[in-house]
């Protein structure tokens, strides 16, 4: 008796189970969250008066960045995007009726930015930021859709994935958000400033900083309650803090931090890696006001206040050991001809190193890699350019580079933990082994 | 204040220099100019961007590589091995220039320089470009394209680039193993 009703609740657990795992996988958890009144189609009236402010939203969202090869046509998609599960290829989103997304309705654009869901009921894999671009409102999605249907189409096909991608997984993406994705609101604050809640507005939705700047969960989701805290590793450097706090520590002030976004080029060191694509093609172009908005909220403390900042690390008093001195003449002989004796810099040529970001880093994989593998040459708003630097993993022995890395940290970051061969070797193999 | 020195020892075109004490932050061409009064590596910029300051570094395995010597103190060098401008050329026993390399001669046929100002440096780029075509021939179709890139950071405030590029795909084309079809 006792064992048939455990047995039936077993039986009954495991139905309600699968019913429930059924339901997830259909989708029956994502209903369509777009506004009303959006299966009307815009009139050209409403289109025509959308355009500016849907071609400055783009901007924000740097649509243009993942969906076109620097190369290649805008918009037409073709860029990987490597996960530890396969490379997922940004799609073409010209309005081409065959490759691109001519065939959307304004309903079915706002499902995709709003729910991450295509025609078809096609689940779009993460790499598409939706779960920022979630919040962003009605009307603002209406512009965009009017500006991206206003670019010249491309007939260009899209780019197979690969791994796991290429299997019908797209149904367990539903599963995924379950867990990831939730139903975020335009962040408010009592008494916020209108300043400060555009800056919120872009910088938590269109803007997706925290899709590189948040770190992930171990399925990949953005773990929003470290929001911009940073730390994973994009295209093998580690994004930084952009919290307000370190923000300040580091030296920036609302007015500094905006003037990075518009140029690329700071006291703190100058965009590279990704962040140049992000200076390059979306804040450099945006509207000033927009881009002081993002700096002003990234500035804002916890408590509502504007961040203020704070002096640079002093040099530590181990910068001084005769151990770290190798590494001193190091930088001396190699870097101090174009980086400064006292890390200075050169406008127009070479970053300084004395308050550079990749110096102060708790990690030091930015300073490594960029040691080994330099910089090529950067452009920058106003014919503002930094020189390409040689990248030093022939030229320099492991243990050679790893004493400079040390000197600096201990010298401009506050750094005092001596950096090893092996960590140096980690980033790059590194040609010259013997040290003179 | 006095001036931080460290002893340097390196080969310069086939000879030793040093032991001798060198000051910290000493950019390699002061150091040419003004210890050796070798003063035919050009001072341009001064910030690693005119390229007209490259000398030649033969690394340990016998392969030269191109480098600058105004962004580069002189104890970067230390214990390695270079070839400036004045150690391209032969020399008889007197010390006397008896050979031009053949790149050197080509400028001269074309009339590559005119004030003559970045020529080391082409010197140094153009030779290093056809010994890495000695070990890895090109297609002829590429040949153009690839002296471009070889020679693309040098650059020539008189601008005779392309006499530079012809006389450099000149050799290249004579230069036995250098280019295949
Ligand atoms: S002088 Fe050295 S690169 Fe210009
Ligand atoms: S010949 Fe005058 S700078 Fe080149």
């Amino acid at each position: 008796m006792k064992r048939t009703r455990l047995r039936n609740g077993l039986v009954g657990f495991l139905v309600v189970a699968v019913v429930l795992a059924l339901a997830v996988l259909l989708g029956l958890f994502r209903p369509s969250t777009v506004a009303p009144g959006v299966q009307e189609p815009l009139t050209d009236a409403q289109t025509r008066e959308l355009l500016p402010r849907g071609r400055e939203l783009a901007l924000a969202g740097n649509c243009m960045g993942c969906h076109s090869l620097p190369q290649g046509p805008g918009g037409a998609g073709g860029v990987p995007i490597d996960t530890p599960f396969g490379t997922l290829y940004s799609s073409n989103i010209t309005p081409d009726k065959t490759y691109g997304i001519g065939k959307y309705t304004r309903e079915d654009f706002h499902r995709v930015l709003r729910d991450g869901i295509a025609p078809g009921n096609r689940n779009l894999y993460p790499g598409m930021p939706f779960v920022f671009t979630h919040i962003t409102r009605p009307e603002d999605i209406d512009a965009l859709y009017a500006y991206i249907m206003s670019l010249p189409s491309v007939a260009e096909p899209n780019v197979a994935n690969t791994g796991v991608f290429r299997l019908p997984v797209r149904p367990f993406m539903n599963f995924w958000a379950l867990i990831n994705f939730p139903d975020r609101q335009p962040p408010a604050r009592e008494g916020a400033s209108e300043q400060w809640l555009r800056g919120a507005y872009l910088v938590e939705g269109l803007g997706h900083c925290g899709a590189c700047h948040t770190p992930r969960n171990v399925t990949m989701g953005v773990s929003f309650a470290r929001s911009l805290e940073g730390g994973d590793v994009v295209d093998g450097l580690v994004v930084p803090d952009i919290t307000a706090n370190t923000l300040a520590k580091r030296g920036f002030s609302t007015a500094s931090l905006s003037e990075y976004l518009r140029s690329g080029i700071s006291a703190q060191g100058t965009a590279f890696g990704s962040m140049y694509t992000v200076t390059h093609f979306s804040t450099s172009a945006m509207q000033a006001t927009d881009v002081e908005a993002i700096a002003s909220y990234l500035m804002t403390g916890k408590d509502g206040q504007l961040l203020t900042p704070a002096k640079g690390p002093e040099p530590l008093p181990s910068a001084s050991d005769t151990a770290l001195q190798r590494g001193r003449l190091s930088y001396m002989s190699a870097c101090a001809g174009c980086h400064g004796t006292e890390g200075e810099g050169i406008p127009n040529v070479a970053p300084p190193m004395n308050g550079n970001i990749a110096v102060i880093m708790a990690s030091p994989v930015n300073l490594l890699t960029v040691i080994l593998q330099g910089v090529p040459t950067q452009t920058f708003t106003g014919n503002q350019r930094m020189y390409a630097m040689p990248g030093f993993a022939d030229r320099m022995s492991a243990e050679e580079v790893a004493g400079l890395a040390s000197w600096m940290r201990a010298q401009w970051g506050g750094q005092g933990k001596i950096i090893t061969a092996e960590q140096v070797e980690a980033i790059a193999p590194v040609k010259k082994t013997k040290t003179d | 204040m006095s001036i931080e020195k460290r002893s340097l020892t390196l080969t310069i075109n086939g000879q030793k220099v040093g032991p001798v004490d060198t000051p910290v932050g000493m950019p390699m061409i002061d150091f040419l100019h003004d210890y050796l009064d070798l003063t035919g590596t050009r001072f341009g910029c001064g910030q690693g961007i005119c390229h007209a300051c490259t000398v030649m570094e033969i690394q340990p395995d016998g392969v030269p590589i191109e480098t600058r010597t105004c962004i580069f103190d002189a104890h970067f060098f230390n214990g390695k091995t270079l070839i400036t401008i004045e150690g391209q050329a032969k020399r008889d026993a007197q010390g006397e220039v008896s050979a031009l390399t053949p790149i050197q001669q080509a400028f001269i046929e074309h009339f590559s320089f005119q004030c003559g100002y970045c020529t080391p440096g082409f010197v140094t780029a153009a030779t290093v470009f056809v010994e890495s075509l000695k070990r890895q021939p090109v297609k002829r179709a590429d040949l153009q394209s690839r002296i471009e890139t070889a020679l693309n950071d040098h650059i020539c405030r008189c601008t005779g680039y392309v006499r530079y590029y012809q006389a450099v795909q000149d050799v290249a084309l004579k230069t036995p193993g250098c280019v295949i079809d």
